[in-house]
């Protein structure tokens, strides 16, 4: 029988160096979970990706013991990666920040096909050209649209 | 200008609930928004086929956001109002007040469900808040944790103080690298060290220790300083025994150093990594000239226990 579970929380943290600062201290301590045991786990399981930032998905169980799943980085932070830019467009309607290849959104479509909520790398890869299109990030068929 | 304190004592959150499928949009707005970080308290529903808990799109969600005391979030929380006005959702947002939160309120929060654990043949772990009656064979170290690692509730620590007991520290030097809570030098002299160096880089954590120890009694047997082991032992400095429960990453990266201070034929227990680095860290620890006697396994962590060669 599955143990009741009290909260599921959805944090975005360093890969590696996650702290028992905020947002993981309240986060999980308003719910009693152990704060340093979740950070240790954390940390030696996304030890291998430093420098990514790997979203967790953590299930506090009423008894407060509490376990996790990781997810993939944020598509926005792929193509911030991808194309070397620091930051997405204030302005995205406006103001440009940088140019996509198709093969970048299909590498990236890649990675969080088991994320997202699509049947094919395809329709990921439309997900992934949403994303850009927020974040002021030119993707080929836009600009041949 | 100081840097930010990375543990502030106090801090605002701002929430707001959103319907469970624009959560994700909700919090973006918010991390732009919110230096201390954002988290979402995610809807579950139990599912009967497979008897798990699953996210629930349909049901609300909280998005909470934390922002430093010296902010202004009442005028953080507008900007974000405006911001997700033209946002395309699901349903309205339900906008809470914003409160203060002090580091007391959620750092012990967990400490309640903190209770007296056996582990190993006759070591009781005792939370210093709680009173207990001690019984013949027991070797009971009384731990207040604070924010430094080592309750005695992670597997790691678990197997540690297990291959302690099973090693006998009877008149052994120790060393204690990372040693947090000090939870594993107060067993080691609870069974029988001489002496225990016990190190770590977090200040707090010495603090913490330098608690743990008074209470225990057993201040005098151990010997605590803040820094690295490379800074902090000097070269003629050898021990019987070295602890290391750290992390893959570290162990790996201070093989060399804890072969070098421990005495010919002297012990060590390695711990806080997870299988997937077993055979990287032997072929480390091999070759910096010890042999892997054992790995023991809890769960999904392991423990190395290896000796140097003589």
């Amino acid at each position: 029988m599955a143990k009741k579970i009290r909260a599921v929380i959805k944090l975005q943290l360093p890969a590696g160096q996650a702290t028992p600062a905020p947002p993981v201290g309240p986060a999980l301590g308003q719910h009693g979970a152990n704060i340093m045991g979740f950070v240790k786990e954390y940390n030696e399981r996304t030890s291998s990706q430093a420098g990514a930032i790997i979203p967790v998905e953590i299930s506090v169980f009423e008894d407060r013991s509490f376990t996790f799943i990781l997810k993939t980085p944020p598509a926005s932070d792929l193509i911030r990666k991808a194309i070397g830019i620091e930051k997405g467009s204030p302005t995205q309607k406006r103001e440009k920040v940088g140019m996509i290849t198709s093969d970048q959104i299909r590498q990236i479509a890649e990675t969080k096909m088991k994320d997202l909520n699509a049947n094919d790398v395809e329709a990921a890869m439309r997900m992934v050209e949403g994303t850009c299109r927020s974040m002021g990030v030119q993707f080929p068929e836009q600009t041949n649209g | 200008m100081s840097a930010p304190d990375p543990r502030p004592d106090s801090l605002t959150e701002i929430s707001v609930e959103t319907a469970g499928i624009d959560a994700e949009l909700v919090a973006d707005a918010f991390r732009q928004a919110c230096s201390q970080g954002v988290a979402i308290e995610a809807p579950s529903r139990f599912d009967r086929e497979t008897e798990t808990y699953l996210l629930d799109g349909n049901a609300p969600a909280l998005v909470k956001g934390y922002v430093p005391p010296a902010d202004d979030a009442t005028r953080i929380a507008d900007a974000l109002k405006l911001a997700l006005q033209a946002a395309p959702l699901d349903r309205p947002l339900v906008w809470k007040r914003p409160r203060r939160l002090h580091e007391t309120d959620w750092r012990d929060a967990w400490k309640k469900h903190f209770g007296v654990q056996r582990i190993g043949h006759g070591i009781v772990i005792v939370p210093s808040w709680i009173e207990y009656q001690l019984r013949e064979g027991e070797v009971v170290v009384r731990i207040d944790p604070g924010m430094a690692f080592g309750t005695g509730q992670h597997p790691t620590t678990a197997m540690c103080l297990r291959a302690l007991e099973e090693i006998d520290p009877s008149g052994a030097t120790v060393l204690d690298l990372g040693c947090g809570s000090g939870i594993l030098s107060i067993a080691a002299v609870f069974l029988g060290a001489r002496h225990v160096l016990a190190l770590d880089t977090d200040p707090q954590a010495i603090n913490v220790a330098a608690q743990n120890t008074a209470d225990n009694g057993v201040g005098e047997a151990i010997e605590l300083r803040t820094g690295t082991i490379e800074e902090k032992t000097a070269p003629e400095e050898t021990f019987d025994l070295a602890l290391a429960n750290i992390s893959g990453l570290a162990v790996e990266r201070l093989a060399p150093a804890l072969a070098s201070v421990l005495k010919p034929g002297g012990r060590l227990i390695a711990g806080g990594f997870l299988e997937d680095r077993v055979d990287s860290l032997r072929h480390t620890v091999e070759a910096n000239g010890l042999r892997v006697e054992r790995v023991v396994e809890d769960g999904i962590w392991r423990t190395i226990l290896a000796r140097r060669n003589s």
